[in-house]
């Protein structure tokens, strides 16, 4: 790592203004410090934000409310979400390891870096990491890497398997920033990359992220998690679904080979739950024709995403 | 800062300072230190910061660079090696350590963000010559080989029945599963963990 400053904030004024002079938040750590070791991330401060208030789980009649420093090990031993939002603890279980999920907040899996392994090779060239240096993952081994959302300069996924189950649930954020308070529909926090991926989210720098609100909706206790599973050649137990997207999407209209038990025409539903449909007509070992159908249908309009995206040529 | 700007004194001072694989190359020269290895104290930092840790129930002040690591300072500082440094990214678990009772990994933890922890390593599960029963279990049960990754696996595997996830093999696979053992020796890990965890 490169030497820098480290700062304990006290309230949350104190971890904005830190912020503002150019400190990088620091809860868990999962992420930062793995690439700050790696020198991908290089900031001259950390400002630490474990002491902050912000870790309560509630439920109330407006939903879910759960405090940014949560942890996810904590929000997914939490009965009371287990029954009302089952797919937030499903999603949850199927992230990382017991340890990383004792450690990693509920507001750092949603910001950690979008990043393939050439990001995190500080030998390659990327365009994240240096605009304009150029993409080799897409000529290299790209089997996990995105299909729906991707540019040409950019093909790297979002790890988060939660932040796919707080798109579907229509989550929003609250931050807190010099300019004050607002709030941040989750499906509106991620850039996808275009020219510039260097750019992963609209939150400002000194922006801090305090809450994470999901509203009660009908279907939210009903609603399961389906990672695809095998999308992944990594051997590492845990964390294995990565997702096929360079953000969290939902999927707004579904047309085509699914029964019409599982899916009404004009159905709103998650890529996740589509393509975990599709599984249950493919063989184990054949996640690629899943894959295929899927850009199949994208193409041919048969599904639409709520937001605007280009399939990866 | 780009590190083509570095001068080789600032380097090695650097290395020096903030432990890690550089620190063990200042032993071999300057011999093994004698009390907490003054080589690597960093209170002329900038960045240094002073926290008071409990480390298997001893509490004391220590002053850490911002970049020192939980893992580097056990090893590097405090010289309790059991705590093994395997990938130092996150993935292998072998560095596994329990903070204020929950297993979490210590090369990820920056030990200035541990200021009125209560951190448990190996070397604090025994009491006296007496082996905690889960290390004894994996004696009983042949739960390693070559060991490296066997300090992690038993804090880990405390951790998983302290949290009540040990109850069938195929749960207790999947809540051990932040630890590699590259010898393959996962049978009589799990073995070792049912065993305890039903003695409860």
């Amino acid at each position: 790592m490169v030497p820098c400053e480290f700062h304990r904030a006290q309230n949350d004024k104190g971890a904005i203004e830190a912020a503002a002079g150019g400190a990088r938040f620091l809860a868990g750590g999962t992420t930062l410090v793995d690439l700050m070791r790696e020198h991908i991330e290089r900031p001259a401060a950390l400002v630490d934000i474990n002491r902050l208030p912000h870790r309560r789980i509630e439920i109330t009649a407006r939903g879910l409310e759960i405090g940014a420093l949560a942890r996810m090990a904590d929000v997914a031993a939490d009965r009371r979400v287990a029954v009302a939002y089952p797919v937030l603890v499903e999603s949850l279980l199927a992230s990382a390891s017991p340890q990383i999920r004792n450690m990693a907040s509920i507001g750092g899996n949603l910001l950690q870096r979008t990043r393939c392994t050439c990001f995190r090779d500080p030998g390659v060239a990327c365009n994240k990491k240096q605009p304009g240096s150029g993409c080799p993952a897409r000529i290299g081994v790209h089997r996990t890497y995105a299909i729906f959302g991707a540019s040409e300069a950019c093909i790297a996924t979002h790890a988060s398997d939660l932040a796919v189950a707080l798109v579907a649930l229509d989550a929003i954020l609250r931050v807190r920033g010099s300019a004050g308070e607002r709030s941040v529909p989750l499906a509106k926090l991620y850039r996808t990359p275009g020219t510039t991926p260097h750019l992963e989210h609209t939150l400002r720098a000194d922006e801090l992220m305090v809450r994470i609100d999901t509203p009660a909706g009908e279907y939210t206790s009903a609603s399961p998690s389906s990672p695809i599973s095998g999308c992944s050649d990594r051997p590492v137990a845990g964390g294995q679904n990565m997702n096929p997207v360079v953000t969290p999407y939902q999927v707004q209209t579904v047309e085509a080979a699914l029964t019409a038990a599982e899916a009404p025409p004009r159905l709103r539903t998650t890529l996740y739950d589509v393509m975990a449909a599709l599984q249950t007509v493919v063989e184990p070992d054949e996640d690629d024709l899943v894959v295929a159908v899927m850009v199949y249908w994208l193409r041919s309009r048969r599904i639409t995403f709520v937001r605007d995206v280009t399939v990866a040529a | 800062m780009n590190d083509s700007e570095w001068t080789r004194r600032e380097f090695l001072e650097t290395s020096l300072k903030t432990g890690g694989a550089f620190g063990a190359g200042a032993f071999a020269f300057g011999g093994p230190p004698s009390t907490g290895g003054t080589t690597m104290q960093a209170t002329d930092f900038a960045s240094a910061t002073t926290i008071q840790v409990a480390v298997n129930e001893a509490p004391q002040a220590i002053t850490v660079d911002a970049r020192t690591s939980l893992l580097d300072l056990l090893r590097e500082r405090l010289h309790l090696n059991g705590t093994k440094k395997g990938c130092n990214h996150g993935a292998c678990g072998a560095c596994t350590v329990l903070v204020d009772g929950r297993r979490v990994l210590s090369c990820l933890t920056l030990a200035a963000t541990c200021d009125g922890a209560a951190v448990t390593t190996i070397e604090g599960l025994a009491q006296g010559d007496s082996l905690h029963p889960l290390q004894a279990a994996f004696i009983e049960h042949d739960a390693f080989q070559c060991g490296y990754c066997t300090p992690g696996q038993i804090l880990s595997g405390v951790a998983c029945i302290a949290e009540g996830h040990a109850g069938s093999t195929e749960e207790t696979r999947a809540w051990m599963s932040g630890n590699i053992c590259r010898c393959g020796a996962y049978p009589g890990i799990i073995a070792a963990i049912g065993r305890v965890a039903r003695k409860g």
